[in-house]
C-alpha cells in the first residue's frame, strides 16, 4: 500500500545506459525518469530485452549509468564509486536475482548472516537476525545445510532473507519467481508482501502479470523507455486472495 | 572486517585442498631456502655447524699430565670447562699407516668414556660412538680417517706394552670442532676407551691432558686472556699447547663455497618458481570464484575489502606455511646434520642460521606470496557485480589452427582442450613457467652437481694439479722434475712458482698466488691424445701448512710438518 505523502526514496532523471556489444552500440536504457516513494511497491514489466533488468542493475549501482542522474534518499548516487555503491548497498539496498546466487561454499546460516556482519552487526546480532528470518521462512531447520541441498524455492527464499537481513529501505528484485513453480512463487510473493507491509520499498522486475499485480504500481518498459506508468487498481478491486484481476491491469 | 573474516574462514574450509596446496608450496620453499642457507653456511664454515651441534669448546688447552685442573671453570672469562681427557700419541703399525705419508704414522689417542661428556664430544657421522661392550673400539676423526683410508670396520694395530701389539677396530667416524683437521694438524686424532689407552704404549713424552673451555666472549682477545688465565692458574710450564676456535674455523674453511653459491642461487630460483605456482593457484581460485566474488560485491563488499580478504587469506597461508617450513627445516637439520654432497667427499655439516637470516627468508617468502597474490586480488576486486547474474564463458575465439584441427578430424575434445588450455594466456604462461622453472632448476642443479663432482674426482680437467710437490730449498723445480717417477702414476708434471701468502679479506684466510707451467710447457687443460686423461696419483692431498696464529706462538708447536717445506696453501 502506498503511504500518503511519502518522501521520494529513488529518483532517476534521463537515465541512459549504453553497451558496446558485437562491435556495435546497444542502448539498453534510454532516458528513464522514475520516482519510487519510500514504502512503495513498484513492478517493472516488459518484454525480454526491453532493458528492465539493466535498469534495475543501474539503480542498484551494479553497473554505472552512461548518463543521467540517480538520487537515493535525496542524495546524488550516479557519481558514486564502486566502493561507495557497495557501502550504500550494505545498509540501504537489498538485491534478489532470478537465480538465487547463494554462496555455495557457505551454509544457509552464513549466507544470511554475511550481510549483517558486513553492515557492522556483531556475530550475536547477526545470528539473532538470521534466526528470525529463517524462522519466518520456515527454514530454521536447514540453517546448517549447504545451499545445494535446498530446492529452488527454498534457495530463493534464502536469497530473499539475505537481501532483507539489514532491513533495507529499498529492495530490488530481478524476476525472483522466474524459475519457480507456483507454490514457491506464492511463498516468495508472500514474503515480498510482508516486507512491503513493514514499509520497505520494492522494485520488482517481472514478466508475470500475476506477480506484478501485487504491486502498487506497474511501470512498463519497452526498448529501454518507460511507455506506461500507472497504479495497479483501486484497492477495493482486489480479489479475495489479494491479487488483482488481469482485466483490471492497464496495458499501453 | 567480521564479514571478511567469516568469508575467509568459510573459503579456507570449503577449499581445503587448494589451501593445503598453497601451504605446502610455501612450506617447501621455506624449508628449501633455510636448508640451502644452512648448507651454504656449512660449506663456507663447517666449523660453525660442528660447534653448534657438538657444544664445542672455544679453546682447547693441552696440559702436562697430572696438572691440577680443578677450578678452571671459575676463572675470569671462562664460562664452562670440560673434565680433563687423557691423551697421548702412538704409532700406527698397521691399518691406515700405508695410506699416510711416509714418516707420518702417528695418531693421537684420547681416552673418552662410553657416555660422552657434554663438551669435547665429536659428532659421529658414521658408525657409532665408543661403548663398554666394545673395549677395543676406536672412533677416528673424519679427516684423518679419509687420509688414512680408514672406514668403519677397519682394523688398526697399535704398539702395546712388552713388545706386544694392540688391535683395535674402527667402530665410528666422527667430526670435531675442537681440533684442526688432518693433515693441517698432525698427528691425526682418534678416540678410544680409557682401558684401551692404558694398554697402548704411547710415545715417550706425548702423554697429556686435554681440556675444553667455553668462554664468556669469543673475541680473539678473550681467547688469549682466557689462556693466560689458565697459564696463571696451572703454571705456564704445564700448558703445552692451546688451540682456539678461530684456528679451527680458519683451517676448516673449505672450498665448498661454490656449492654454497649454487645452493643460494637455486633457492632464489625456487622462490620465483613458487611465486609462479602460487600465482597460478590463486588465479585459478579467482576464476573459479568469479560468480561468488560478484555476489559478494552485490551484497556490499567493496573492491578493497575483497582484495584485502583474498590477500589476507593467502598471507595467512603463507605465514602458516613459513612456520611449517621453518620447523621442517629445523627438524631435518637435526635429523641429518651432515649432507654428503658428492660421493667420496666429506659431508657438509649444516650450520645454524642466525635468527636475522631466518627472519629474512620468512619475510622474503611471505613477500613473494604477497606479490604473487596482489595481482590476482586486484583482478578479483575488478570483477563486475553483474557477473553474479551474467555468467559468461571465458573469452577466446576458436583460432584458425583449432578450426583446421577440427577440419582435419582431430578429436574434438583434444582440439577444444588445447584451445581451453590457452584461452587464459596469463594462466597458461604461469602454468608453463611453474613447470619449466623447476625443471630447468633441476637440470642445472644436477649438471652443476656432476661438474663439481667431476672436478673433485679429476682436477686435471681444469688444469688443477692432483698433487703439488714442493722441492726443498736446496733444489729447483727444473732440477726436481727428472727425478719424478715415470711409472704411469704421474702422467704429467709442470714446473711452477709460488709467492708469499696474501690475505684476502672476503675469504678470511691466506691465499697463495701461484703459477704453474712454463712457456714451453704450459699447464693447460688436458691435451689431445692423452687418452683417458691423467691418472690420479693418490687422493687429493693437502700439504701441511702453517696454522694461523694460535695465540701462543712463543710455545713450541706439536706439528710435524715435513722439514724444509715452505708454508703454503694446500692444493
Amino acid at each position: 500500500m502506498r503511504p500518503a505523502a511519502s518522501p521520494i526514496l529513488l529518483l532517476t532523471r534521463d537515465l541512459v545506459k549504453d553497451y558496446h556489444a558485437d562491435g556495435g552500440l546497444v542502448r539498453a536504457v534510454r532516458g528513464v525518469n522514475l520516482a519510487v516513494d519510500a514504502g512503495e511497491f513498484v513492478a517493472i514489466m516488459g518484454p525480454s530485452g526491453s532493458g528492465k533488468s539493466t535498469l534495475l542493475h543501474v539503480i542498484g549501482g551494479l553497473e554505472p549509468p552512461t548518463s543521467g542522474q540517480i538520487w537515493l534518499d535525496g542524495q546524488r548516487a550516479d557519481r558514486l564509486s564502486p566502493a561507495a555503491w557497495a557501502v550504500r548497498r550494505r545498509r540501504g539496498i537489498g538485491i534478489v536475482f532470478q537465480a538465487a546466487n547463494l554462496l555455495s561454499s557457505m551454509t544457509v546460516a552464513d549466507n544470511v548472516e554475511l550481510p549483517a556482519l558486513l553492515a557492522g552487526a556483531t556475530a550475536r546480532q547477526a545470528r539473532a537476525r538470521r534466526e528470525e528470518l529463517l524462522e519466518e521462512l520456515g527454514l530454521a531447520a536447514k540453517a546448517r545445510a549447504a545451499p545445494a541441498r535446498l530446492s529452488g524455492g527454498e534457495q530463493q527464499k534464502v536469497a530473499l532473507a539475505r537481501a532483507l537481513a539489514n532491513k533495507p529501505s529499498l529492495l530490488l528484485a530481478d524476476e525472483p519467481t522466474g524459475n519457480l513453480d507456483s507454490t514457491s512463487t506464492t511463498e516468495v510473493l508472500k514474503l515480498l508482501r510482508h516486507a512491503h507491509a513493514e514499509g520497505q520499498a520494492i522494485v520488482l522486475v517481472t514478466h508475470d502479470a500475476r506477480v506484478a499485480s501485487h504491486a502498487d504500481r506497474i511501470v512498463n518498459v519497452f526498448d529501454g523507455m518507460i511507455c506506461d506508468d500507472a497504479p495497479v487498481a483501486v484497492p477495493g478491486a482486489r480479489q479475495g486472495d489479494g491479487t488483482t484481476p488481469l482485466s483490471q491491469l492497464r496495458w499501453s | 572486517m567480521r564479514a571478511a573474516c567469516r568469508w575467509v574462514a568459510v573459503d579456507l574450509r570449503a577449499h581445503g585442498g587448494q589451501a593445503a596446496l598453497t601451504g605446502v608450496i610455501v612450506a617447501g620453499v621455506v624449508a628449501w631456502l633455510v636448508l640451502a642457507a644452512m648448507l651454504l653456511g656449512g660449506a663456507n664454515s663447517p666449523w660453525l655447524g660442528l660447534y653448534d651441534r657438538t657444544h664445542g669448546p672455544d679453546v682447547v688447552v693441552y696440559l702436562a699430565p697430572g696438572t691440577p685442573a680443578d677450578g678452571l671453570a671459575t676463572l675470569s672469562g671462562v664460562r664452562e670447562a670440560s673434565k680433563p681427557v687423557a691423551a697421548g700419541t702412538a704409532t700406527l703399525e698397521q691399518g691406515g699407516a700405508a695410506a699416510l705419508e711416509q714418516g707420518d704414522t702417528q695418531v693421537e689417542l684420547r681416552a673418552m668414556p662410553a657416555t660422552a661428556p657434554a663438551m669435547l664430544t665429536p659428532l659421529v657421522v658414521a658408525g657409532s660412538w665408543l661403548s663398554a661392550a666394545r673395549p677395543n673400539g676406536v672412533v677416528v676423526e673424519a679427516s684423518f680417517a679419509a687420509a688414512a683410508r680408514l672406514t668403519v670396520g677397519s682394523v688398526i694395530t697399535l704398539p702395546g706394552s712388552g713388545h706386544r701389539t694392540v688391535s683395535a677396530q674402527v667402530i665410528g667416524i666422527a667430526e670435531t670442532s675442537g681440533q684442526v683437521p688432518y693433515p693441517q694438524w698432525t698427528p691425526g686424532l682418534a678416540w678410544v676407551t680409557p682401558a684401551l689407552l692404558h694398554r697402548v704404549d704411547l710415545q715417550p713424552g706425548t702423554a697429556q691432558e686435554v681440556i675444553g673451555l667455553r668462554l664468556a666472549g669469543r673475541c680473539p682477545v678473550c681467547v688469549t686472556d682466557a689462556v693466560d688465565e689458565v697459564s696463571s692458574a696451572v703454571q705456564p710450564q704445564n700448558v703445552l699447547q692451546s688451540v682456539s676456535w678461530q684456528q679451527v674455523s680458519q683451517a676448516m674453511a673449505a672450498d665448498g663455497w661454490l656449492l654454497g653459491e649454487f645452493l643460494g642461487l637455486f633457492g632464489l630460483i625456487a622462490l620465483a618458481a613458487a611465486a609462479c605456482a602460487l600465482a597460478n593457484v590463486t588465479a585459478a581460485r579467482v576464476v573459479a570464484q568469479r560468480q561468488s566474488t560478484a555476489m559478494l560485491k552485490a551484497i556490499g563488499f567493496t573492491p578493497g575489502q575483497l582484495a584485502g580478504a583474498l590477500l589476507g587469506e593467502n598471507l595467512l597461508l603463507a605465514v602458516v606455511g613459513t612456520g611449517a617450513g621453518s620447523t621442517l627445516a629445523w627438524g631435518l637439520s637435526r635429523a641429518a646434520p651432515a649432507f654428503p654432497y658428492a660421493p667420496g667427499s666429506p659431508p657438509v655439516t649444516l650450520a645454524p642460521l642466525p635468527a636475522g637470516l631466518t627472519a629474512l627468508i620468512a619475510v622474503a617468502t611471505v613477500a613473494a606470496v604477497a606479490i604473487a597474490t596482489v595481482v590476482q586480488a586486484w583482478r578479483a576486486a575488478r570483477v563486475p557485480a553483474t557477473a553474479a547474474v551474467t555468467a559468461s564463458p571465458p573469452r577466446g575465439k576458436l583460432s584458425r589452427l583449432a578450426r583446421v584441427g577440427l577440419l582435419a578430424r582431430f578429436p574434438a575434445p583434444l582440439v577444444l582442450g588445447a584451445r581451453d588450455a590457452f584461452t587464459r594466456r596469463a594462466q597458461a604462461a604461469l602454468t608453463i613457467a611453474g613447470v619449466a622453472i623447476p625443471m630447468a632448476l633441476s637440470t642445472v642443479a644436477l649438471a652443476s652437481w656432476a661438474t663439481i663432482d667431476g672436478l673433485t674426482r679429476d682436477p686435471g680437467q681444469i688444469s688443477v694439479a692432483a698433487l703439488t710437490a714442493y722441492p726443498n730449498s736446496a733444489g729447483s723445480t727444473q732440477a726436481a722434475l727428472p727425478q719424478l717417477p715415470r711409472n704411469g702414476a704421474v702422467q704429467a708434471a709442470y714446473p711452477g712458482a709460488a709467492g708469499p701468502a696474501v690475505p684476502v679479506p672476503d675469504r678470511g684466510r691466506p691465499t697463495l698466488p701461484a703459477g704453474r707451467g712454463s712457456g714451453g710447457q704450459p699447464a693447460a687443460a688436458r691435451r689431445a691424445g692423452q687418452g683417458g686423461g691423467r691418472q690420479r696419483v693418490g687422493h687429493h692431498q693437502r700439504r701441511p701448512g702453517r696454522l694461523p696464529d694460535r695465540g701462543r706462538g712463543d710455545r713450541p708447536s706439536r706439528r710435524r710438518g715435513r722439514p724444509g717445506l715452505p708454508g703454503g696453501r694446500a692444493q
